[in-house]
């Protein structure tokens, strides 16, 4: 069972938020990039 | 609506109804399926200063995926992040003509930077369990990073648990100034000018590593026919160089602006809860989701989320999503003024919004199409799906003098399509 729901739709929208907040984890979505922007 | 079931035939049955999505996982009897999906995400955030132009993210994604009867999986995917705006190098104060300090914002220095990425992964699945194992490499002009993950599933006590683990390793590496001449004084540091020379055999720059280890278990509970509950964490691990190359920091009024320095090493952890409940007389399901958060740079933080979605009619669905997130600074973050007149906390300093103390709230609103073909018609397309996304992100920080205070929000625009055959 899974309750991913669309997997890539949330990997975008955690993408979106990855290096604009100082939280990470409880995604999948754990990853890399400096953030220099 | 994407509440995807990996579980017993009477489950899969009842939340059938408001699923339009229902994977049936390995097995002998599952029969070969090839899904594709393209993703395009624009995000704007504008500035409120007049001449800065703020930042452009355009991020198109492809996907592509196939499942065969023997259980095995295999997917490919290219990602592209384009950014384009201005940004301002120095994270410090100007003063007016009186001698006062004003905004943060001073001299904000166009750029534009393309990120790559691609990514492949390979999966196995059986009745009650599953593993896959991904690749991934992303590069741009200042950075490169391999990235290998690892994933297994099981379920438990006749599907109403569901144990999940996730390992990921990324081998960074960070284009930097060679500041070898500071002695390791950071206050001589010099920032970066530009990513022109990176990862060539230029002597004013070298590469810095970034090791960074995640590890993501998690258990999901099907509570009841409707409802699941899921709870989990996350550690994750980072070594290596974090700052920002390029960015300065004005420390005292002296006028020095050495080089973002951070610590190299920084252990995260974040516990989440989820829940997702299915209403199949109004066609509708919510998610809700809560996580907690801190690091040993004592940032702490709290995320909450709810989103829910209704079919309108049998193809078009709807849904609708908000999310706040709250979150204390670094202990060794200062706005800038604090930095100019009282100078660094320790040896560490940052213009860096996300170390800063600050809230988030989002508001979204989303609208699909959904075509499924009835049961036992028989169609080339097993499924289809066109989704039109909406949202906005509103930033409140603590001062003016925050990094990026001139952004007070950014809006997101997303399109996408994906096909099952």
């Amino acid at each position: 069972m899974s309750m991913e729901g669309n997997a890539q739709e949330r990997a975008a929208d955690e993408h979106v938020l990855a290096n604009r907040e100082g939280a990470v984890g409880g995604t999948g979505t754990a990853g890399g990039g400096c953030g220099c922007n | 609506m994407r509440l995807q079931l990996r579980a017993s035939a009477s489950r899969l049955a009842v939340a059938g109804v408001v699923v339009a999505s229902v994977q049936l996982a390995g097995g002998a009897a599952s029969a070969a399926e090839v899904s594709a999906a393209q993703r395009a995400t624009l995000f704007l955030e504008p500035s409120n200063v007049s001449g800065n132009k703020g930042i452009t993210v355009f991020h198109p994604q492809t996907d592509v995926s196939g499942t065969f009867g023997s259980g095995v999986g295999i997917a490919a995917g290219y990602a592209v992040d384009i950014v384009s705006g201005a940004t301002p190098r120095v994270f410090g104060v100007t003063a007016d003509s009186a001698g006062r300090p004003v905004d943060a914002v001073s001299g904000a220095t166009k750029f534009s930077d393309t990120r790559h990425q691609v990514h492949g992964g390979l999966s196995y699945s059986r009745t009650t369990a599953d593993v896959s194992a991904s690749y991934s490499y992303g590069w741009e002009s200042d950075y490169r990073s391999h990235a290998v993950t690892v994933t297994t599933r099981s379920d438990l006590l006749d599907h109403i648990f569901t144990a999940g683990l996730s390992y990921t390793h990324n081998f960074d590496r960070v284009c930097d100034a060679n500041n070898q001449q500071t002695g390791g004084d950071p206050l001589s540091r010099a920032a970066l000018p530009s990513s022109e020379h990176c990862f060539q055999s230029d002597p004013a720059v070298t590469t810095r590593k970034l090791a960074i280890d995640a590890i993501e278990p998690s258990l999901t509970w099907a509570a009841t026919p409707r409802l699941m509950l899921q709870g989990g964490g996350t550690l994750q691990i980072l070594d290596g160089f974090q700052a920002n190359p390029y960015r300065r920091v004005e420390l005292g009024s002296g006028g020095r602006r050495p080089q973002e320095t951070l610590p190299t090493l920084r252990q995260r952890y974040a516990l989440f809860l989820r829940a997702a409940y299915a209403m199949p007389k109004i066609r509708a399901a919510v998610h809700a989701a809560a996580r907690a958060y801190r690091d040993t740079w004592a940032v702490e933080a709290a995320t909450v989320e709810l989103t829910a979605q209704q079919y309108l009619t049998r193809f078009l669905l709807w849904g609708v999503r908000g999310r706040a997130h709250a979150q204390r600074g670094a202990n060794f973050y200062r706005d800038a003024q604090d930095y100019r007149l009282y100078g660094p906390i320790g040896k560490y300093w940052t213009g860096d919004r996300e170390l800063s103390p600050m809230r988030n709230y989002l508001v979204g609103a989303k609208l699909a199409y959904l075509r499924i073909p009835e049961a036992g018609q028989k169609s080339f397309v097993s499924e289809l799906e066109i989704a039109l996304k909406w949202e906005a992100l509103f930033y409140d920080l603590d001062s003016k003098f925050a990094p990026n205070s001139d952004r007070s929000y950014a809006t997101i625009w997303q399109l996408a399509i994906s096909a099952r055959f």
